[in-house]
């Protein structure tokens, strides 16, 4: 189940500046807080060279999801030029409120940043926003009057006022009940500033206290209330890897079985460690109790765990924290260490080695360093105008290469390179450490299992990749994303950090280099930020499973009396929705179409996961059940394509071969190769755009792929016709034989009167028709001849048999009513064609004789030749052919009863 | 000499090729002959056996430091190969070899040796002025026998009603004879893009009243006109005191001065001789940004589309400007850029034969010396790499990438790939065709290049060749094209500058580009299926009417229908 589009509420607006109205399509749950008309937006990048600034007027809408400007009538024009890229979810009108990044206010020509702490002031007559995807937003307030109760549905109305703001219309208690200092006397007064109430709503809801308020409550209450009974989290068959059940799926996928390995319940209480979740993979002969006591010796207690294993070697990929004692290359844990070495190693010739140990921090340096590298990066992708634009352009690339971001990317993937060349090359178990083991560990062990294992790179693969290794393993998503104000756990020094954006600028990386590796598109990687970021699921809200529910917890409390909605099916999952289950349906179907590779579809995937989509199955159910080994092949188009074939760089000598599967993707990590990925970090600066072709070619692609699967699917249509085609006319032809039957009989009796031994009479037949037919066909009249001897001789039967003999017997109705080989034409349609006009009759009877010869005795004293069964069986193929093929017309419109 | 004579020594085993990006090296032999080095590996177990073999011409310099036994060619296509020897006394001989190997006369070139193994292609006459021209411009044979301009061709176009001894007197006013010659006109308005040479003026005011009276026959529509000086004023103004310089702006009243800000040549090849270090050593940069920045080579890249976004947006007027281009000699930069803007102006350009003729109009026939700046010439100073430069804007503007990208122009309105285009870059420094010899046209013929080489053309539009580089998206597009000159758009061409020690002489496609081929191919078998299929299918149908007709004559019922369905497909 899905909410759709209409069941969101439109809000109609008055607008000032035009006589129109104007809607803004509300979420369920969502309600406005404030509006703002006579605002002014400023557009930064203008190509009017005399003014460098540019404004548009329009209403500053807030709601508790998002802040909204919609632009008067006149200024549309204006504000589409800088539209970003596709995504609805973001649009650059409308800015969900956790994506804000920073607010900083111009009053009295003072500028002063919000923050926790700071109170609000009243004359406001400029606000800035800064967006976690690197938008910039100024909104002039100047002008904006005092509340005039008229101007604002639902502002002045009876009853409106409260609900408005949120008190009446939320069933929680709302955020201003919470003790921040801004919501002050904005209820005491009943005029007050217009841009008083946006900003006030801004700064409540951007960065709400606790994470019980973040609107992802109100959103799952308001969609589960308006669908009760239709309404079920768990429809998609999405892993949340907060049961046994999905990670014994997991390791069953992976062909391991009970005896090495085990989903352990030893943390279902979070007494192991807090921030992992509830049920994790621990070797089958490790103890609950050893569990405990390992995870003590550990930073955070974060005892190794298991990520994923070869299913034919059977090598294993753990990660952990450090080790809390000093000497780091000495395994704290023997024991356990030991047990993940012994782990079964399906491959007799592998010996179990000692573990390869890789501590991510010295290779790919701290989080610290993404989050510093990422602010350089905002400072150059977000100018505050176009001059500095133009300054920049002296030194783009070096102060692009300063930002240092790209080093991570590549070392990044450099590191995970190694392991996947490990784990698959050398055959060797891998575990990888990290300080906290929860922010880069996350990017590596993703990225690795990305190279090795088809599986995570179609859609509903890494989504679970994401559930397993991010929401599942601990990724401080609150914290890394600032979700709520001043929340920084004591034992995390770094703060904000866009260590997710970084594993997805990895995965746009691997996948410029692999075009057709992966299910999904660039569209998809960046909505996929761009849903981080709009906090509507609860996927991507806390930092542990253990918050989570504690927040569950507490919304549940907030909740009025008698609430049932917010009780849970899952204990783990809370009240939220599952991004998983609902983000794609939420998407039109152009906008999903966005979201896929088009060549993935045409030499990235396997013909069963083909015919499965293009069956007409929504992609969510498109299991991706192919064994390991059968799942996606490798993208070789041609030419040599190894390991190595795949970049620029392919052809280095010696060209190295390494005995590995092909289907493992060994990217070049040379910081060279590394693509600057536009589309996220230039994706605001519209000056960018130009009529160029560039977005011509995704049509473009889009436009062949669709042609191609079409004419595959008509080409399948058309060749089952055809089939089908072919064995009705033999179906025709058997029974014009059958009918003919009698005929033949009788002459034969006349024949040979006295004879009742009907089988001699045929064999002689056959010798007397045999050695007539080649004299026939010496004979060139022969045509002519046969044109005038009666029809029913036997001289008749000889002069086509050789085009008919081999056809009819050789072929049976019944393997005849196989449609052909995809590729070839059905066999009876290419001989058939021979068979001229004046032959047909003949033909028939001929075909006759041959049916008599070949089953003897078949219908005797039958008045009516029986239907045969292979007929039968026939006709139900056909009707299930058609019935799956809609699209083409049935060739045989109606078969009869004889 | 001969090139036999240079040869010390003519095979060395043992020797080993070093990988720079890791510890892996392969061994084999090296062999020396008059014209190939090649390098083949000795590993008989390889079902491959790796043979790189490499023209003489294509090396661009050899670096060996004597204690050393190692030995780098740096290649003029981007390769770098490092070979390590057992003895210093075969480095040397290799060494002494290749020196003067690498160098040869132009006449001891491998093009006058080679034989295509497929009989080349008659080829059509791809010089010469192909449009129709309006009533107001002419061709004139004033440069017959190279009499006026030793670098121009014999044939040039000039407004109708400037005489040739008008042209004579106009090419003494500049320099090297180059007075102003049409380019092309622009379909939409009639302007006119004009190139010359500098106006000889000097520190002092000389004029020409001829010059200005020709320049001034050149306008149209709005009777007003451009002159881009790509160099910088400052250059142009030192060229002033060495007799050269602008035009007079109080002399050309209707003409607007602009200077384009381009580098000399030489700067621009210092930059590239950088962008050669580092790209050799990719592999071991961190800070690959900052090194590539301080190359220089994409902020030339970055000036020419600039210069060439402003000639076009001056001629795609409604009304129609007259553009004149000139720099110095307006041998070089002058010509990337009017080859450039006929690129984005014209539309036929864009084909693979349209390209082909931009390049025999603009480069070879109006003088750009092939031989000088990238021969194998000994003097170094003269070479320049604008050629290099004008193919890399052509590639940052056609270039595609799979992913819809902001950064990429117009993937779609060109006929050719970057393989075509390193095509032309390659065989523009080193080739087995003669098609880039020599400096003028004046040279080709006197020569009669055409009779002793094959030409490279009929090379690549030999149709298994010309598939080869067809740009899979084509679809034409016969508007204006105007680019983006953001510095964020400019890229490396990594594809070809990034080329480590690679076996083959040009790079492997790309796999989108692959990908795109594969889909066109598969996207056209299934047409031919569709069509093949559906006749069968009629085909039988007929034949079931007949059957049913004749069984309807013999007395049979009819067991079955067949309906005429005449299949249909809409895409």
């Amino acid at each position: 189940m899905s909410v759709k589009r209409s069941k969101k509420t439109a809000v109609f607006m008055k607008n000032d500046n035009d006589s129109g109205t104007m809607a803004l399509n509300l979420l369920p749950g969502e309600i406005v807080v404030g509006q703002a008309a006579d605002a002014k937006q400023l557009i930064f990048y203008t190509e009017t060279p005399d003014q460098l600034c540019q404004y548009v007027s329009g209403t500053l809408v807030c709601t508790n999801y998002r802040l909204s400007f919609i632009p008067a009538s006149g200024a549309v024009e204006k504000l589409e030029r800088t539209e970003g890229l596709f995504l609805a979810l973001s649009s650059s009108s409308s800015i969900p409120m956790t994506c804000v990044d920073q607010i900083s206010l111009l009053v009295g020509g003072r500028r002063k940043m919000l923050g926790a702490n700071v109170s609000l002031p009243r004359a406001i007559t400029e606000i800035e926003l800064t967006c976690k995807d690197l938008r910039r937003f100024l909104f002039d307030l100047k002008n904006c009057k005092r509340s005039d109760a008229s101007t604002v549905p639902g502002l002045g109305g009876a009853g409106g006022g409260a609900k408005a703001i949120g008190l009446g219309g939320a069933r929680y208690r709302p955020i201003h009940h919470s003790q921040d200092s801004w919501a002050g006397g904005g209820a005491k007064r009943p005029f007050l500033f217009l841009s008083f109430q946006v900003t006030t709503g801004i700064a409540r809801h951007s960065q709400p206290a606790t994470l019980s308020l973040l609107f992802a409550f109100e959103y799952a209450h308001a969609i589960k209330e308006a669908s009760k009974e239709e309404y079920s989290n768990d429809v998609s068959p999405a892993p949340t890897f907060l049961n046994p059940h999905d990670w014994e799926k997991e390791m069953s996928r992976l062909g391991i079985t009970g005896d090495q390995w085990r989903v352990t319940e030893a943390n279902k209480r979070f007494n192991v460690c807090a921030s992992l979740c509830p049920f994790f993979v621990c070797p089958a002969n490790i103890t609950d109790t050893t569990l405990e006591y390992v995870a003590t010796l550990h930073t955070q207690n974060r005892l190794p765990v298991w990520c994923w294993s070869h299913p034919q070697t059977g090598v294993n990929f753990t990660r952990a924290s450090v080790p809390v004692a000093e000497d780091q290359d000495e395994a704290p844990d023997p024991g356990l260490m030991y047990a993940i070495t012994m782990a079964r190693q399906l491959d007799k010739q592998v010996e179990a080695r000692r573990i390869e140990r890789f501590h991510i921090n010295s290779y790919c340096g701290s989080v610290r360093g993404v989050a510093k590298s990422f602010s350089k990066l905002q400072e150059l992708c977000m100018p505050f105008s176009i001059a500095q634009l133009g300054e920049m352009d002296k030194q783009w690339y070096s102060s692009f290469g300063d930002t240092g971001w790209y080093q991570i990317v590549s070392s990044c993937l450099d590191l995970a390179k190694k392991i996947a060349t490990m784990l698959c090359v050398n055959k060797r178990s891998a575990m990888i450490f990290e300080d906290e083991g929860r922010d880069l560990s996350c990017v590596i062990s993703s990225l690795v299992q990305l190279m090795v294992d088809p599986y995570f790179r179609s859609i509903s693969g890494f989504e679970a990749l994401i559930q397993k290794e991010w929401v599942a393993m601990g990724y401080r998503f609150s914290t890394r994303h600032r979700l709520v104000l001043g929340n920084v756990p004591a034992e995390d020094s770094v703060g904000p950090a866009p260590v997710f954006l970084l594993f997805l600028d990895c995965v746009v990386q691997l996948s410029k280099q692999f075009p057709s590796a992966f299910e999904f598109s660039e569209t998809y990687i960046l909505s996929l930020h761009d849903l981080t970021n709009s906090c509507l699921y609860g996927n991507f809200l806390f930092d542990s499973i253990k918050e989570r529910v504690a927040a569950s917890n507490q919304a549940r409390a907030n909740s009025i009396s008698g609430d049932d909605s917010l009780d849970t099916v899952d204990e783990f999952e809370g009240p939220l929705l599952s991004a998983w289950a609902n983000w794609r349906a939420e998407l039109s179907k152009e906008e999903n179409e966005c979201l896929l590779n088009p060549f993935f579809y045409i030499f990235g995937s396997s013909d069963a996961l083909y015919d499965c989509k293009t069956a007409g199955l929504p992609f969510d159910s498109a299991r991706f059940n192919c064994a390991f080994d059968t799942a996606v092949p490798d993208p070789a188009i041609g030419g040599n394509f190894g390991l190595y074939g795949k970049n620029p760089l392919a052809y280095r000598i010696p060209p190295l071969r390494p005995s590995t599967s092909e289907h493992v993707l060994l990217p070049d990590s040379s910081l060279c190769l590394m693509q600057v990925w536009a589309g996220f970090f230039f994706r605001y600066i519209p000056g960018l755009y130009r009529e160029t072709d560039h977005h011509v070619v995704q049509e473009h692609y889009s436009r062949m792929v669709r042609e191609v699967r079409k004419l595959r699917d008509f080409l399948n249509g058309r060749e089952m016709e055809a089939g089908l085609f072919a064995s009705d006319l033999a179906i025709v032809i058997a029974d014009a034989i059958k009918a003919r039957e009698l005929d033949v009989k009788r002459m034969s009796d006349a024949s040979v009167a006295s004879s009742d031994d009907l089988s001699t009479t045929k064999s002689r037949h056959f010798t007397l028709l045999y050695q007539e037919r080649e004299a026939a066909i010496d004979d060139p009249t022969f045509h002519d001849k046969s044109k005038s001897l009666p029809s029913g001789s036997i001289a008749h039967f000889s002069s086509i048999l050789k085009n008919t003999e081999e056809k009819v017997t050789g072929r049976s109705p019944r393997t005849l009513s196989t449609p052909g080989p995809a590729t070839g034409r059905s066999p009876i349609s290419k001989t058939k064609l021979k068979v001229t006009r004046n032959q047909a009759s003949e033909h028939q009877a001929a075909a006759a004789m041959i049916w008599l010869s070949s089953k003897p005795a078949a219908s005797e004293g039958s008045g009516s030749p029986p239907r045969s069964s292979s007929r039968r069986k026939l006709d139900r193929q056909n009707s299930d052919a058609l019935s799956v093929d809609e699209g083409s017309q049935p060739v045989v419109s109606e078969i009869t009863e004889l | 000499m001969e090139l036999v004579e240079h040869i010390r020594i003519t095979r060395v085993n043992a020797v080993k090729l070093l990988r720079r990006d890791s510890s892996i090296s392969i061994e084999g032999s090296l062999s020396i002959d008059v014209f190939f080095l090649i390098f083949s590996t000795q590993n008989r177990n390889s079902q491959e056996a790796d043979v790189i073999t490499l023209l003489h011409t294509s090396i661009y310099y050899i670096e060996h430091k004597p204690p050393s036994l190692t030995v780098s060619l740096y290649l003029k296509d981007f390769r770098t190969f490092d070979f390590e020897f057992q003895q210093l006394e075969q480095c040397q001989a290799v060494v002494a070899s290749l020196q003067p190997l690498s160098r040869p006369e132009v006449h001891q070139l491998y093009a006058f040796n080679y034989t295509p193994r497929q009989k080349p292609l008659t080829c059509s006459d791809y010089s010469g002025w192909l449009h129709a021209l309006p009533e107001s411009w002419r061709v004139t044979t004033v440069n017959r026998d190279f009499k006026i301009c030793d670098s121009y061709p014999e044939e040039v176009v000039v407004p109708r009603n400037v005489s040739d001894d008008t042209l004579k007197k106009i090419a003494v006013f500049r320099q090297s004879g180059r007075f102003p010659v049409l380019c092309c006109l622009h379909r939409k308005n009639q302007g006119a893009l004009l190139r010359s040479s500098q106006p000889l003026r000097g520190s002092g005011q000389k004029y020409s009243t001829d010059d200005i009276k020709m320049l001034n026959m050149c306008l149209t529509g709005n009777r007003r006109g451009q002159v881009l000086d790509v160099r910088s004023q400052s250059t142009a103004y030192h060229h002033t005191n060495k007799g050269g310089g602008t035009e007079l702006p109080e002399r050309y009243p209707q003409w607007k001065l602009v200077y384009g800000d381009m580098d000399l040549p030489t700067g621009i090849m210092t930059s590239l001789e950088k962008l050669m270090t580092v790209c050799s050593d990719y592999a071991s940069s961190s800070n690959w940004f900052e090194k590539l920045e301080s190359t220089g080579w994409l902020s030339h890249v970055h000036k020419l589309m600039c210069a060439v976004q402003l000639v076009v947006q001056w001629i795609d007027t409604d009304d129609g400007t007259s553009v004149l281009v000139h720099g110095a000699s307006g041998q070089d930069a002058t010509l990337a850029v009017t080859s450039l803007a006929q690129l984005l102006l014209d539309p036929q350009s864009r084909t693979i034969e349209g390209f082909v003729r931009l390049i025999q109009r603009e480069w070879l026939d109006a003088g750009y010396p092939f031989s000088n700046f990238h021969g194998s010439d000994r003097n170094m100073k003269e070479r320049s790499p604008l050629f290099l430069l004008f193919i890399d804007v052509v590639w940052q503007i056609t270039h595609h990438s799979l992913l819809p990208q902001i950064t990429q122009q117009y993937p779609l309105s060109f006929e050719f790939n970057d393989m075509f285009l390193h095509k032309l870059f390659t065989h523009s420094h080193f080739s087995p065709y003669g098609s880039f010899l020599y400096n003028s046209a004046l040279e080709r013929v006197k020569t009669k290049l055409q009779e002793r080489s094959y030409s490279l053309w009929s090379y690549l539009l030999e149709p298994a060749v010309k598939s080869t580089l067809v740009n899979p998206y084509y679809c034409a597009n016969t508007t204006v094209l105007s680019i983006s000159t953001d510095v964020f758009v400019v890229k490396l061409w990594t594809w070809a500058y990034v080329r480590g020690s690679s076996t083959s002489e040009a790079p492997p496609p790309s796999p989108e580009h692959n990908m795109v081929s594969a889909l066109r191919e598969t996207h056209e078998k299934l047409l031919d299926k569709q069509a093949q299929v559906t006749r069968e299918l009629e085909k039988l149908q007929a034949v079931g009417r007949e059957m049913l007709a004749d069984m309807e004559v013999k007395g049979h019922q009819p067991d079955m229908e067949i309906k005429a369905d005449q299949p249909n497909m809409e895409i």
